[in-house]
């Protein structure tokens, strides 16, 4: 009789427990990085591995090989990217031909997604679902991977176009910059996300890169133009161009032309109404509203740029030699410096939680 | 045939030297005062499966940075880069036009038969890139031996195998040998994969290699005054490109085909001899990687010609004065156009020794015109004193430099024709304390500066190019002790090695700060290496131990790569016409990365069976 009575409080307990669990499930866990900003760095070339770095914005300290310190293994050659969906970190590894996957609150190890070829970026489209960029074979098979986010597992291959780049996520459409990869394109291709099909083809100037959303829902894509090996010199074949594209019907409505080529790291401020991007190893910042500016923001080059809407401040990474530690420089949006830090070997970019 | 003359180790007569026509080279009478060893046959029986990287690794004070089991594998001596060795070829460098590098794992240990190894820098006498050190390899004749052959078969682990024949006609006027090789290896070694998720173990992949190549060598005696050489060497190498722990897979290959033909005369008069020497080298290389639709072919021509003269004025008195011109032709994809190059230097050397030979003093001067530009002129001095009979002292300080490669001047995007020859200095002191046969042990302390070291830095726009910026100071000693005892039938030879190098930038590039002062990547401060040898009668028992302290990977010296130890042991037994070998490499199975993320193996083996008479 006692033993039963005890057996029944076990139930109630265990039945308690197992509800607070549930609910746990329902907020993501905090921890070490819930808030903070990830930066990226690639990591030398050839043998190296890259490295997540974190940066905590009370204390500004930042911590390096985040991955390393956690999972006691290195994250793989040339870090590519890091996105984050929900409560788990999608850390794109483009050599290494892999993305893996960590809890994002303590960078814990759950799982290694592979069968990728040259992946670029992640990007989360909802709870069960993520899209990958890649380059695909050569560099010339551009295409997005579809993910099922709750097995890890490659459920789809949209072709899309040379250089699948950076994604832009605008209600049910994905728009994928294409840069040509090792080759050359000219599209901004849009895909269907509840049928995981391409529905649309902007055909855009020489090799889009990297997309932005405006405060009036306005898509901006910086297109790096094209050049050509003269035998001494790099030369101009095709100029950048900065486009404004009207999502409502797909067609280019502004078009800034450049005198030269090379242009990217398209990013927005809080207020979506300033870009920043880098030309001619400069940086620039220019209203939605006006053309491009005479004068550039920073004169300096940077590998990597990223916008805090939570500080409004700049983020530049600064790749040094190219061998060792790399610096982020912090600006204010009128191009002052904050503020610099050490991070690991070639940062080229930033996830702010 | 010395080759085969184990289980007799050090007892090859000093007559046999005597056998040697003429010395042709300047290594053996106008270097005085550097640090130099000599590997002799004995050492190279036991590494007559391995290419050269495994043996200096090993057996010398060299440091050998190898990418893998058969990959690319460069010297490191006294802390500078790969290109900063010389590798001299019956004394014609074997340095590649295009990157400077020679890749140790194309030399095999079968066709040499005996190497010195000179520490510090030569530049006076070896020229361009003999800045670190020089390694001398260089074959000499043995007339009326008659006639010798040997074939020997290895299988080893990882499926490797090879297959070599030597024959050699020795009579009285001529000696003609030919060397023939083959060797194969998948090296699809198991390693634990500490990069993923899990820490596998997993085999390497895409790591084969397949090597052949012959050398073909004639000496000629035309009168008691006169010698003609003809050699003739040719290397067929085709290599897979494994990956490395932090990339998923490799598909890339590389493809070396080598042929090197050398010629040297030589007539001795009473008072003066001269030479007369020519070589042309034909290299090729093709990089295919299908994973970014690239094949790269690298095509390289050196034609030689060089003239010397070696004048007895006295009998304590010897001088040398030479003229070297070569002419470096080379094309890639990666210059847009072939390219030229003409060298033209003016060498000369003058050695005053004391009667009983009991001191010596060489004074070396090299010109070297490139193209229409003049390389730093490049003086040498160079001592050595016999204290008593125990105690040698040496000195040598040197000017040293380095010409551009190719690759630095002409690589699209980012080389520069403007650059100019990295130049340095180099010094060392050293002590020796001899016992006969029983001991011998050295001491040797040296310094060494290099300045407009040409490094690949972006600039403030983010590109790449070759510059003069960087200055680099080594320094450190070299310490070796080694020993010969019989008892009974029994020797053994015990011998220690220690070096303590450090290398660091002294100047370097925009954006570099954190790299001042600072260790140069992959150069180790400690290294030590300590063997015995037991040779009892026909049998031989060889242990090799090393320590190679930690190395930096990066060059702000965040990263380094943990100290590692290795252990390999030889045995060897001789029954009649038969010899039999069995290596077993990384005993203690250690695992190890000599550059990070590239896997090495595990304890592995490889037994071998030589038939000679």
């Amino acid at each position: 009789m006692k033993n039963l009575k005890l057996q029944f409080f076990a139930f109630i307990f265990l039945a308690i427990f197992a509800v607070s669990c549930t609910k746990n499930e329902e907020t993501i866990p905090s921890g070490k990085y819930s808030n903070g900003v990830f930066i990226v760095n690639e990591g030398p070339f050839q043998t190296g591995t890259g490295t997540i770095s974190f940066l905590n914005r009370e204390s500004k300290t930042v911590e390096n090989d985040i991955f390393q310190t956690v999972n006691g293994r290195p994250l793989g050659n040339i870090v590519q990217s890091i996105g984050i969906q929900k409560d788990k970190a999608y850390i794109v590894v483009n050599n290494a031909k892999k993305v893996e996957v960590v809890q994002a609150w303590d960078f814990k190890e759950i799982a290694t997604i592979q069968g990728l070829e040259m992946p670029r970026y992640f990007l989360g489209i909802d709870d069960n679902k993520g899209y990958i960029s890649e380059w695909g074979v050569g560099g010339i098979n551009g295409a997005i991977k579809v993910i099922d986010l709750r097995t890890n597992a490659i459920t789809k291959t949209i072709p899309v176009g040379k250089g699948a780049e950076k994604m832009l996520k605008l209600d049910n459409k994905v728009y994928v910059a294409c840069n040509g990869g090792f080759d050359n394109e000219n599209k901004v291709v849009v895909i269907d996300t509840q049928k995981d099909e391409v529905s649309a083809g902007i055909t855009t100037p020489d090799n889009p890169n990297s997309l932005v959303l405006d405060a009036n829902n306005k898509i901006w894509v910086t297109c790096s133009g094209r050049s050509q090996w003269n035998g001494t010199a790099s030369v101009t074949v095709a100029p950048a161009q900065l486009i404004r594209i009207n999502p409502a019907n797909n067609q280019i409505e502004q078009n800034f032309a450049f005198s030269k080529h090379g242009l990217g790291n398209l990013i927005i401020n809080s207020a979506k109404n300033t870009l920043f991007y880098i030309h001619d190893s400069k940086v620039f910042s220019q209203s939605i509203n006006s053309g491009v500016p005479t004068n550039a923001l920073i004169r300096r080059y940077f590998y990597g740029l990223g916008f805090d809407t939570q500080t409004n401040l700049l983020y530049a990474a600064d790749a040094g030699n190219f061998v060792s530690n790399g610096k982020v420089i912090r600006y204010n949006a009128n191009g002052s410096a904050v503020d610099s830090m050490s991070v690991g070997i070639i940062p080229n970019g930033f996830y702010f939680k | 045939m010395a080759f085969f003359a184990f289980g007799q180790a050090g007892s090859l007569p000093p007559q046999a030297l005597k056998e040697v026509f003429i010395q042709a080279n300047r290594l053996h009478y106008f270097s005085s005062g550097n640090h130099l060893q000599k590997i002799d046959s004995t050492l190279l029986k036991n590494f007559q499966i391995n290419n050269l990287a495994d043996l200096l690794a090993s057996q010398s004070q060299v440091f050998i940075k190898s990418y893998g089991l058969g990959s690319l594998a460069t010297p490191s001596l006294r802390g500078t880069g790969a290109s900063h060795t010389a590798v001299l070829w019956n004394g014609f460098n074997l340095q590649n036009s295009m990157n400077g590098n020679v890749d140790f794992a194309l030399l095999p240990v079968f066709f040499l038969e005996n190497a010195h190894i000179q520490h510090g820098g030569a530049g006076a006498l070896f020229g361009s890139g003999a800045v670190g050190g020089a390694i001398h390899l260089n074959n000499t004749p043995e007339f009326r031996k008659g006639l010798q052959f040997s074939a020997s078969l290895s299988a080893g682990s990882f499926a490797d195998f090879m297959q070599g024949i030597k024959l050699k006609i020795s009579k009285e006027k001529f000696v003609s040998s030919l060397k023939l090789l083959h060797h194969t290896a998948q090296n699809n070694f198991s390693f634990i994969n500490i990069a993923k998720f899990g820490k596998p173990t997993e085999k390497q992949s895409n790591s084969a290699f397949s090597q052949y190549g012959f050398l073909q060598e004639n000496y000629f005696k035309i009168n008691d005054n006169q010698q003609l050489d003809l050699q003739i060497w040719y290397l067929n190498a085709d290599r897979q490109i494994p990956p490395t722990l932090t990339t998923s897979e490799s598909k890339a290959s590389q493809q070396d085909e080598s042929l090197r033909l050398t010629s040297n005369w030589q007539l001795r008069r009473k008072i003066v001899t001269y030479f007369v020497r020519a070589a042309f080298f034909k290299e090729k290389l093709v990089y295919q990687n299908p994973d970014i639709q690239l094949t790269a072919l690298s095509k390289a021509n050196t034609w030689i010609g060089e003239t010397e003269s070696k004048i007895q004025l006295s009998p304590y008195q010897l001088l040398n004065i030479g003229l070297n011109h070569t002419y470096f032709q080379a094309e890639t994809d990666g210059y847009r156009a072939g390219k030229i190059q003409h060298r033209t230097s003016l060498f000369f050397s003058h050695k005053i020794s004391s009667p009983k030979d009991t001191w010596n003093m060489v004074i070396g001067l090299r010109k070297e015109l490139i193209d229409k530009h003049f390389a730093p002129f490049t003086p040498s001095l160079g001592f050595e004193k016999v204290l008593n009979p125990n105690w040698t002292l040496k000195g040598n300080i040197a000017k040293t430099y380095r010409v551009p490669t190719f690759n630095d001047l002409y690589w699209q995007d980012g080389g520069n024709p403007n650059l100019r020859p990295e130049d340095g200095w180099s010094g060392e002191i050293g002590i020796e304390y001899g016992l006969g046969k029983n001991l011998h042990t050295r001491f040797t302390a040296f310094n060494s500066l290099i300045d407009n070291w040409i490094a690949w830095l972006p600039n403030s726009q983010g590109r790449w190019s070759a510059n003069n910026v960087l200055q680099v100071w080594s320094r450190g000693v070299e310490l070796s002790a080694k020993s010969s005892l019989t008892w009974h039938d029994l020797q053994i030879q015990p011998k220690i090695m220690y070096n303590y190098v450090i290398s660091t930038n002294q100047q370097i590039g925009r954006g570099d700060e954190q790299s001042l002062y600072k260790q140069l990547i992959y150069v180790p401060k400690h290294t030590a290496q300590a063997s015995l040898s037991l040779i009892y009668k026909n049998l031989q028992i060889f242990y090799n131990h090393s320590i190679i302290g930690e190395r930096f990977t990066t060059s702000d010296n965040t990263q380094k790569l943990p100290v590692f130890t290795l252990g390999n042991l030889s045995i060897s037994q001789k029954i009649k016409y038969f010899s039999f070998q069995v290596q077993v490499n990384n005993l203690w199975n250690v695992s190890y990365q000599q550059i990070a993320f590239r896997p090495m193996p595990m304890r592995n083996w490889v037994g071998v069976v030589s038939y000679q008479f």
